[in-house]
């Protein structure tokens, strides 16, 4: 449960080399979605004692968090039933400004997957 | 509504009810248990007894397999009423590990409630004061209710009053859970509804705040449910009515703190079970005096 709404929140998405997106559901185990990502991000920084939030990480703290986070998703998958050659993570940051919903997306880790 | 409030429903734990409760908690945990065992293959971010010493040589499929089957075992044990100071203790120490495992591989499902039942339920069977079955339900909701409050003041100390001035900030948190849907399923209807629910909340901040001012009081003053069976329910269900606000407009559901709130305070099956009862006694009655006025005209 919330303790508080700060002005900002990440949700995690992946996409393919074409820029489309990669759904978890039809690519993953059941057990990976865009909401264990999450989870998993604050887990990383957290553990790491690193500030995370309102979309100021540090960019070398935030590609080794996309590093990691990759490797995750794609641990023990059956990689050769893939459409796609190249995994490409996204963090996108919400916020709100003037009453209005504004966001953000970054690249945060890239992966090539069929040499 | 006095007669309603009075009746033996509202007024005694029995001993059908206790079995309802019991088989539909094992239910619940016993999914628990398989969902946080089965998902996850390592402990990256060791948090709770996980950081005291390493607990990776837990996770094995071997291990997994044996906690489960335990897991299956004691839940037989517990419906079946043995040796429960033994086996609540277990189903705790069960829990604390299975659940603390699955924080430690970063995913945080909330399910620590499961134990802390578990262990005042063992508390109770360990007093074994003529009382204890109330107790077995009774410490349960206190837990329960505790978490709920605790839950409301930590609110009152991270964001004070903004927890209700700031509601149309929780658009934010809005999007990020019809933002998962999407992702997950690659359904855009997934983002389109969760962008329709931020419109309303932003169009309506007034709306908004009175929403969450009346979470915040429901959880302040879950102490309220404690004092009697028939306050555990109406509490249970003002709790219910909360939660399925927050899955029709934020889109999340915690079944951790939910299910067994629900089973606890409401007892869903035993209340049907109950209802049912009723209506087939009074339909047996009604029954019974057609066939006899019938067999009556006849003679």
């Amino acid at each position: 449960m919330y303790c508080a709404f700060p002005n900002w929140a990440y949700v995690f998405y992946l996409k393919n080399e074409k820029g489309e997106i990669v759904s978890f559901g039809k690519n993953f185990s059941e057990n990976k979605n865009a909401g264990y990502i999450t989870h998993t991000y604050s887990s990383f920084f957290n553990f790491h004692n690193y500030q995370y939030g309102f979309g100021k990480e540090d960019s070398a703290q935030l590609k080794e968090a996309g590093n990691e986070l990759i490797t995750m998703i794609l641990k023990d998958e059956n990689q050769a039933k893939f459409n796609f050659d190249t995994l490409r993570l996204y963090k996108r940051f919400y916020s709100l400004e003037n009453n209005q919903l504004h966001y953000r997306d970054d690249l945060i880790g890239e992966r090539p997957l069929k040499q | 509504m006095k007669k309603l409030f009075d009746h033996k429903f509202f007024q005694q734990y029995t001993n059908a009810e206790w079995i309802i409760l019991k088989i539909s908690f094992c239910w619940c945990w016993v999914g628990a248990i398989g969902i946080s065992t089965f998902s996850h293959e390592s402990v990256p971010y060791p948090s709770g007894i996980c950081s005291l010493f390493d607990c990776s040589f837990l996770v094995t499929w071997h291990i997994y397999y044996g906690f489960y089957f335990t897991t299956l075992l004691l839940a037989l044990l517990y419906i079946l009423e043995k040796k429960m100071v033994v086996v609540t203790s277990l189903m705790c120490l069960m829990s604390l590990v299975v659940f603390t495992l699955e924080e430690s591989s970063g995913i945080l499902n909330r399910n620590t409630l499961y134990t802390l039942i578990f262990l005042v339920q063992a508390v109770a069977y360990f007093r074994n004061s003529p009382s204890h079955k109330t107790e077995r339900i009774q410490f349960p909701i206190q837990m329960i209710a505790a978490g709920y409050m605790l839950a409301g003041i930590s609110k009152l100390t991270e964001s004070g009053l903004g927890w209700i001035t700031d509601a149309p900030l929780a658009s934010i948190q809005i999007i990020k859970n019809y933002g998962f849907s999407y992702f997950d399923t690659g359904d855009i209807s997934f983002l389109n509804e969760g962008l329709s629910k931020v419109d309303v909340l932003l169009a309506h901040p007034f709306f908004a705040k009175l929403l969450f001012a009346f979470t915040l009081f429901l959880e302040l003053f879950a102490w309220l449910a404690v004092k009697n069976k028939l306050r555990s329910f109406i509490y249970g269900l003002l709790l219910t009515s909360m939660h399925i606000g927050i899955l029709y407009f934020m889109n999340i559901f915690i079944e951790g703190i939910f299910y067994p709130m629900f089973i606890f305070m409401v007892n869903p099956f035993y209340l049907l079970y109950f209802l049912s009862k009723g209506l087939y006694k009074k339909s047996g009655l009604q029954l019974h005096h057609t066939i006899a006025r019938k067999f009556t005209k006849q003679v």
